[in-house]
């Protein structure tokens, strides 16, 4: 891995705000708060004239936060696929056309009809070794997103052991999560957070 | 004595009349001190913007203009006895004065009873924009405020967050952008139609880092909010997330999984090299530094269930933090190393709570249903976070004594992921 610096595309010129030159009167720039409280009548505190960016953060005399935002293109990258959810059958190429598998609360672990189908998955994965899976984690939008990314990433990696179990070359296997970025249903109920726990298989070509 | 500030429950709408909503975030005040001070700040230049900021620390409880006799603008045009009458122990004044290179803003800060200066200072005003003026409100806010309360005020401190517009056919526009902490001057720093998450400023305030998927899966990128340059920090194989700057600015804590399992990891930025903290089976991830740079709590689940721990950068074993309750995650600590905020989940609810460093306990400080994201303001009085309202993003605001809190909207867009500057 590399650390480079990637121009932005639309580096906007920045507009700094002139730097003011230091004017105090004259009196000394001091801690307000080594004279409070020593003079007893009105008119005795002096006047603390604040000169400029000695004194003060250059938020107040300085750099502006401004300018154009950097704007990321869209690409295809995220083509959602025809996902399909449940279907006992076979495509032509001899891949399940299953693709997505469902997760209980807080859960990786996959349910006994999802373990066949995750098998002939595997099976068409050995036949064709060059093709490679992709299996994205998903979670519902419950609680922390950090920890949701988490919990993507371990459904999907249950499911690559099950795989690799099977007998699927570790390299043919890609794993990605989303965490809760990629809801399948938007919504704040069970049934729209059942929906989002999930791992979604795909051959990317 | 009758008081002169009652119980503040009411729902106060403060709309924002002096910048155009486009670029602002909404303020509403949902919850009221019961302890706030009366103050009263007479009006000049940038007195609303100074009424506002004390307001919205929960601490003081503003006159409104209509509720005062007289309007001085020096000392020497006041009549204290209007403001004895209504209970006012503490007057701020202002005008704006003649100075040697040009205008200045003069205030004082007035103890009505002794009828004694506190504060006297006067600002340049430069050519007097507006963006001027409010800057130097804010400055006179956080010397009102240290200088009633002892405590640095956070009126000139920033909030960065995640703001997302959905476009429908399932298109949508990320944004991380930046506002000043009560709201105003939004700017947009970044748009994409990829997940943004994670926001964490620099120890010097001029960075953020935070995970992108603009790259099709989570990767770290860093972000010179002056500049506008931005640069890739972590895209190792697997998950690339949490990132959270040391205290020395020197190192990222992040979470990855390039060896097969979410660990924490510690990057020197100069030599871009990795150590690893943790090694378990189960999830690691949000880490949090010790104001001291010497230790990280983070969120675990190897007991099964994510609670916190802690544990030194030298290494060594992690030490659990969190106790009460099923889900503990998202950690930030106080800048004086004495305080944890985090997310409590229990029964389906997901709240912020805070905890004291080194002892059990815990309380809770909303009421709500899913809190996300608690991150402290640098004088630790208040914590920022995101929540949902109506079915919305909406980030709120509450005192740390949970006494007061305001809800920070943008029209038409979700927001969350809330941070809050050094």
């Amino acid at each position: 891995m590399k650390l480079f610096n990637k121009s932005a595309k639309n580096i906007a010129t920045m507009s700094l705000l002139t730097i003011l030159v230091s004017g105090c009167g004259g009196d000394d720039i001091k801690n307000p708060f080594d004279s409070s409280g020593s003079s007893s009548d009105v008119g005795e505190v002096e006047v603390i004239e604040v000169g400029g960016v000695d004194n003060m953060d250059s938020s107040v005399d300085g750099e502006q936060i401004g300018g154009e935002p950097i704007d990321i293109q869209e690409t295809e990258q995220f083509m959602a696929s025809e996902s399909i959810i449940s279907d006992s059958g076979t495509n032509i190429d001899g891949s399940p056309t299953q693709r997505i598998f469902f997760f209980g609360y807080d859960s990786s672990s996959i349910s006994d009809e999802d373990l066949a189908v995750i098998q002939a998955h595997a099976d068409y994965l050995i036949s064709s070794s060059v093709m490679i899976v992709r299996l994205e984690g998903h979670a519902d939008e419950r609680g922390s997103r950090e920890y949701n990314l988490s919990l993507g990433e371990r459904r999907a990696q249950t499911m690559s052991d099950l795989l690799v179990a099977s007998g699927v070359n570790l390299g043919q296997i890609e794993i990605i999560s989303f965490g809760e970025e990629n809801p399948l249903e938007v919504g704040s109920e069970e049934s729209f957070w059942a929906q989002n726990r999930r791992v979604e298989l795909t051959y990317p070509q | 004595m009758k008081s002169i500030s009652p119980v503040l429950y009411a729902v106060v709408w403060i709309s924002a009349l002096w910048f155009s909503s486009a670029n602002a975030l909404d303020i509403t005040i949902t919850q009221g001190s019961e302890t706030a001070q009366p103050i009263a700040v007479a009006p000049f230049p940038g007195s609303d913007v100074v009424t506002n900021d004390l307001r919205l620390s929960g601490e003081f409880a503003p006159l409104t203009q209509s509720q005062m006799v007289s309007t001085p603008t020096q000392l020497s045009e006041v009549n204290f006895s209007d403001w004895r009458m209504l209970d006012i122990p503490t007057l701020l004044v202002g005008r704006v004065v003649d100075g040697e290179k040009g205008k200045m803003l003069e205030f004082q800060l007035i103890n009505v009873y002794r009828q004694k200066i506190i504060l006297h200072y006067r600002f340049p005003l430069g050519d007097g924009n507006e963006r001027r003026v409010r800057d130097t409100a804010h400055v006179i806010s956080d010397l009102v405020y240290k200088a009633l309360t002892g405590i640095e005020g956070a009126f000139r401190t920033h909030i960065a967050y995640i703001s997302l517009l959905r476009k429908g056919g399932g298109k949508c526009s990320y944004t991380l952008e930046v506002a000043d902490a009560d709201g105003a001057n939004v700017q947009v720093l970044l748009r994409s139609p990829f997940p943004l998450l994670s926001p964490s400023w620099s120890p010097d305030g001029r960075r953020l880092a935070y995970v992108s998927f603009e790259n099709g899966r989570s990767e770290v990128w860093m972000h010179d909010i002056y500049s506008r340059k931005r640069s890739i920090i972590a895209n190792f194989k697997g998950k690339n997330s949490a990132p959270a700057w040391s205290p020395d600015g020197k190192s990222m804590a992040l979470s990855l999984s390039l060896d097969g399992n979410s660990e924490i990891y510690v990057m020197n930025l100069k030599s871009e090299k990795l150590r690893r903290l943790t090694k378990n089976r189960g999830a690691d991830t949000e880490p949090a530094w010790s104001a001291d740079g010497k230790k990280i709590v983070f969120l675990s689940d190897r007991s099964g269930r994510p609670q916190l721990y802690s544990m030194n950068l030298s290494g060594g074993r992690a030490s659990r933090v969190t106790f009460k309750g099923r889900y503990s995650t998202s950690p930030d600590i106080s800048p004086d190393g004495s305080q944890i905020t985090f997310l409590n989940g229990e029964g389906g609810r997901y709240r912020i709570a805070v905890m004291d460093v080194g002892r059990s306990g815990m309380r809770l400080l909303t009421s709500n249903q899913q809190d996300e994201s608690p991150s402290f303001s640098p004088n630790g009085r208040m914590i920022v976070y995101a929540t949902q309202k109506s079915g919305r993003g909406v980030l709120e605001i509450v005192s740390v004594d949970g006494g007061s809190v305001q809800q920070l909207t943008l029209r038409g867009k979700d927001v969350r992921e809330p941070v809050w500057s050094p």
